[in-house]
């Protein structure tokens, strides 16, 4: 009886112990970062197309092979870079436009008082310091970050260029 | 019976537990080595903006209207290929004839003029600012400063100086910048992260459907010329070997595929610009 019991509390413990380890039920879960991502049918761009999926897309991991993942799309097997993939589901855009490049006054006076305040930078006065020593070139910067290119003009780029 | 069933079954769960409370807190540890909040990806613009503006400080940027909408064009392409969807990428054109090419946290690429005066085709272009982006995408500056936003761990790490408006956080900040223009203009990145960023920057080149080859024939033409000892910038790890890893990567990992050069429309663009 003793035995029996044994058994049958080693069995149980072996099953939760492998149901909560995600060996037998779990597959590794990985989340697609990029814009969007080619399947091919082989692990190298050689391979034929055989989907492509976009930001977010959960990728259930079946094998990794060098820095390409096997995964199954729409009842497909395929490979996907490893480099665009993790663990986490993408963050959404995050602008340097919200960054003020000369700070108000209002706003360095709270630099001062808050408590969690994170990397600030320098302040107005040090910028104008150091644009007249010519150290930075926060104007320069501001007419790249200004250029305005939509998906429309990439996606026209791309095309003219593969006529 | 019966309660001895239920006895065991409350043993079972018991000691099933203990090894689910690991398996949770590996996977918690885990997740933590990768996981970057909102907040530190403010910060890391930011610190990045300062670097960028530093940069444009020391070299100005080249003002070409064509030329500078044309390099973000193919630049933001790239982008929308690589792992940091989360970042909107900015590139411009630097003035000097030093032959090199530069990236700041947060999504800020720079290509000098010099080195578009060595590049073939726009696959190579393609290339250098992809090397770039990755340099960006595995934050290999934040990385190495520690750079992290103050949420998360207010009590440790870069946050810790320079959090508030402190002249101890203005210096703590000044000297971190000024790291960070050290390893692009003195030490350069750690041999590995260049290696990485190789890697990366043929698999963002091929996605976007450019030769992935694009950047070996640049690198090879580089290395010839640092061996005439014309300056070509201080922060590429040995080309010999570099130029083979990358080479058999390509063969075992990329593949050949239909990809495309685009020499003529780069070549008619530079021309314009009047860089050859």
């Amino acid at each position: 009886m003793i035995m029996r019991n044994l058994r049958l509390l080693f069995f149980v413990a072996l099953s939760i112990f492998f149901i909560n380890s995600g060996v037998i039920f779990s597959l590794e879960v990985l989340y697609v970062q990029s814009e969007s991502a080619k399947i091919f049918d082989k692990p190298s761009f050689d391979g034929n197309l055989i989907n492509t999926v976009t930001k977010g897309y959960r990728i259930d991991v079946l094998e990794k092979k060098g820095n390409w993942v096997k995964t199954s799309v729409n009842g497909k097997e395929g490979y996907i870079s490893s480099f665009i993939l993790a663990k986490n589901p993408p963050s959404e855009k995050i602008s340097s436009k919200k960054e003020e490049t000369v700070e108000s006054p209002r706003k360095r006076a709270s630099e001062h008082t808050t408590a969690v305040a994170g990397v600030r930078g320098l302040t107005e006065d040090d910028r104008k310091r150091l644009s007249i020593e010519g150290k930075v070139n926060f104007e320069a910067l501001e007419n790249i970050e200004n250029i305005r290119i939509s998906k429309d003009d990439i996606r026209k780029f791309i095309e003219e260029g593969e006529k | 019976m019966k309660v001895n069933i239920i006895i065991i079954i409350i043993i079972s769960f018991f000691i099933a537990s203990i090894s689910s409370a690991g398996e949770s807190y590996r996977k918690r540890q885990s997740l933590a080595e990768d996981r970057y909040t909102q907040s530190d990806v403010e910060e890391e613009i930011r610190f990045g903006r300062e670097i960028s503006a530093r940069i444009l400080g020391r070299i100005p940027l080249y003002n070409n209207k064509e030329l500078t909408s044309y390099i973000n064009l193919l630049g933001k392409a790239l982008a929308e290929n690589c792992s940091r969807s989360d970042l909107e990428f900015y590139f411009g054109i630097l003035d000097t004839e030093e032959v090199n090419a530069y990236s700041a946290p947060g999504g800020y690429v720079f290509v000098t003029k010099g080195a578009l005066k060595y590049v073939n085709d726009e696959s190579e272009l393609a290339g250098i600012l992809a090397h770039e982006i990755a340099h960006i995408t595995e934050r290999h500056i934040v990385k190495e400063l520690n750079i992290k936003g103050i949420e998360d761990d207010p009590v440790s790490g870069f946050a810790r100086f320079i959090g508030g408006g402190t002249d101890v956080a203005k210096v703590a900040f000044a000297q971190a910048v000024d790291k960070a223009l050290d390893i692009l203009f003195k030490n350069g990145y750690r041999r590995e992260n260049e290696i990485e960023s190789d890697k990366i920057a043929v698999f963002i080149t091929a996605g976007t459907n450019y030769d992935p080859k694009g950047l070996l024939r640049y690198l090879d033409r580089i290395s010839a010329l640092e061996e005439k000892r014309i300056n070509v910038g201080k922060t590429h790890p040995l080309y010999e070997k570099r130029l083979s890893d990358l080479e058999n990567f390509i063969k075992d990992e990329v593949g050949a595929g239909s990809f495309y050069k685009n020499r003529s429309r780069y070549e008619s663009i530079i021309k314009r610009a009047k860089i050859k």
